[in-house]
């Protein structure tokens, strides 16, 4: 009943009832939350070089920890050094990964076509290259 | 009463949904709505990168689809394709091609006039001779030996689009005229299959890479242009020259010197030969100093177009090019724009206002 007399009364207290403290509180968390969801989410992909084999993301590779990585049993050597990613070795053909250049948090992608792999870092600021 | 109950249960209900509502965007915009896919098709990387749709990997899959049917359609390489089936026909026999062959090649015919011939997709014996026909080229490791002069002067006697070729809009054939002439959409195929790709899916904010040739739909998106150096002479930090905006609708494309060629060493040092034929000389096109163009990036609606005036901007040259640019430019049949680099690293934009470069 005092409800309704706070609603049918000015219209400033009906928003004071329709969100009261409480709500306000659980609506800040909420805001914050979400916030930190999306700051978590890209920027930490961009300090990540994402290995594709097949199309399907394989590994995720911290450009910040010198790191090196064999895939495909060995066929390819793929290292992340002072922050960017390089194919070291591959066993294939064309050896167009080998001699790509390493890429960092700027960007970019490495391809090698035969052996179906595709490394990527994330870029904030392009959302591809041509 | 009757009244007051229905407030106060709006009231609660709005709360519920407003926090339902955040949640809800709050997960689909990390896991169903956004999606990027991988895939190899035409011989080059694809990647589909969807932003809005219900249905992302699907939309994916129906765009790698369509590509692989064009392939299967343009590729020279491909048993029974048009294009195989054309270059393997008799002189003044009219093969009967998919509409899509004929759309190709009435933007190639256009280009072809516009550039004076220095976009020319008949230019393809002199790319077999000089080895970069798919499935030929090897980055590195290959005994590459640059082909003769007498042999470039044959091969030299098939080219030229208006003379070796007839194309029939009417019945959709395309006759051949000179025996031993050869047609390869290679340098146009791409930015069509990219352009078209967009339209077969219902996603409505999505943008398509197919080997660098890229078109988007939706929304904006920020583009880097690649920097023109070679693998054997690294001289820059970062993965891009520049970056510009594509808008919906738009298509961009990029030709240019420094990712297919071979390497000669030789008494007075390393020579180069890129994949870009200039179909008047049979040779590489010359995009050393300050009027050669190591890149160009060309932005249009349609994928084909901005395909083909690239790579004749290229063969071109940096004057030339940019009287093509302006030609094709004040005749309007399709918007263009350019971003132009040079053999010094300088760059030159045309019709462009929002290019950045990063340097």
């Amino acid at each position: 009943m005092k409800r309704t007399e706070t609603t049918s009364g000015k219209g400033k207290s009906m928003l004071k009832s329709m969100f009261k403290w409480g709500d306000a509180l659980l609506l800040v968390v909420v805001i914050v939350a979400v916030v930190l969801t999306i700051i978590l989410a890209t920027g930490h992909k961009s300090q990540y070089a994402e290995v594709y084999i097949d199309g399907e993301l394989k590994y995720q590779l911290d450009l910040n920890v010198d790191t090196t990585l064999e895939i495909l049993d060995g066929k390819m050597t793929v290292k992340v050094e002072n922050g960017k990613v390089f194919v070291e070795h591959s066993d294939c053909d064309e050896q167009l990964c080998v001699h790509s250049s390493p890429i960092g948090k700027d960007g970019g992608m490495i391809v090698c076509l035969p052996n179906k792999v595709v490394i990527k870092t994330v870029s904030k600021k392009v959302d591809a290259i041509t | 009463m009757g009244q007051t109950g229905e407030v106060f249960s709006i009231v609660k209900y709005a709360k519920i949904f407003f926090v339902l509502i955040i949640l809800s965007v709050c997960i689909a915009s990390f896991t169903a709505c956004s999606s990027t896919r991988y895939y190899t098709v035409f011989n080059t990387n694809l990647t589909v990168d969807i932003k809005s749709s219900s249905t992302p990997k699907q939309d994916a899959d129906k765009i790698y689809e369509y590509m692989n049917d064009l392939e299967s359609i343009l590729s020279p390489t491909v048993e029974n394709s048009d294009l195989w089936r054309i270059n393997s026909a008799e002189v003044g026999v009219p093969v009967s091609c998919h509409t899509e062959t004929m759309e190709i090649m009435r933007i190639a015919e256009y280009v072809f006039d516009k550039s004076n011939g220095a976009y020319d997709p008949s230019v393809y014996p002199l790319v077999l001779l000089w080895q970069f026909g798919g499935g030929q080229f090897k980055a590195v490791g290959s005994d590459f030996t640059p082909p003769s002069s007498s042999d470039i002067s044959d091969k030299l006697s098939l080219v030229g689009l208006n003379r070796a070729f007839n194309a029939d809009y009417d019945n959709n054939t395309i006759t051949k005229l000179i025996q031993g002439a050869k047609l390869d959409f290679g340098g146009i195929a791409k930015g069509y299959a990219g352009d078209f790709a967009t339209d077969t899916v219902s996603a409505k904010k999505l943008l398509v890479n197919l080997g660098g040739n890229i078109s988007v739909k939706g929304k904006n998106y920020t583009i880097g242009v690649a920097n023109p150096t070679r693998r054997e002479d690294r001289s820059f930090g970062t993965a891009y020259f520049g970056t510009l905006t594509l808008g919906d609708g738009e298509c961009i494309s990029t030709s240019g010197d420094y990712e297919r060629y071979y390497v000669v060493n030789t008494e007075s040092g390393k020579e180069f030969y890129h994949h870009i034929i200039d179909p008047k000389t049979g040779r590489p096109a010359n995009t050393s100093g300050e009027g050669g163009i190591v890149s160009a990036t060309v932005v249009s609606t349609n994928g084909a177009f901005a395909d083909a005036v690239a790579t004749a901007v290229v063969v071109l040259g940096k004057e030339k090019g940019l009287d093509l640019l302006n030609r094709l430019s004040q005749e309007g049949r399709y918007p263009v724009s350019a971003v132009l680099i040079d053999g010094e690293f300088g760059y030159t934009t045309f019709n462009l206002d929002d290019f950045k470069p990063e340097r």
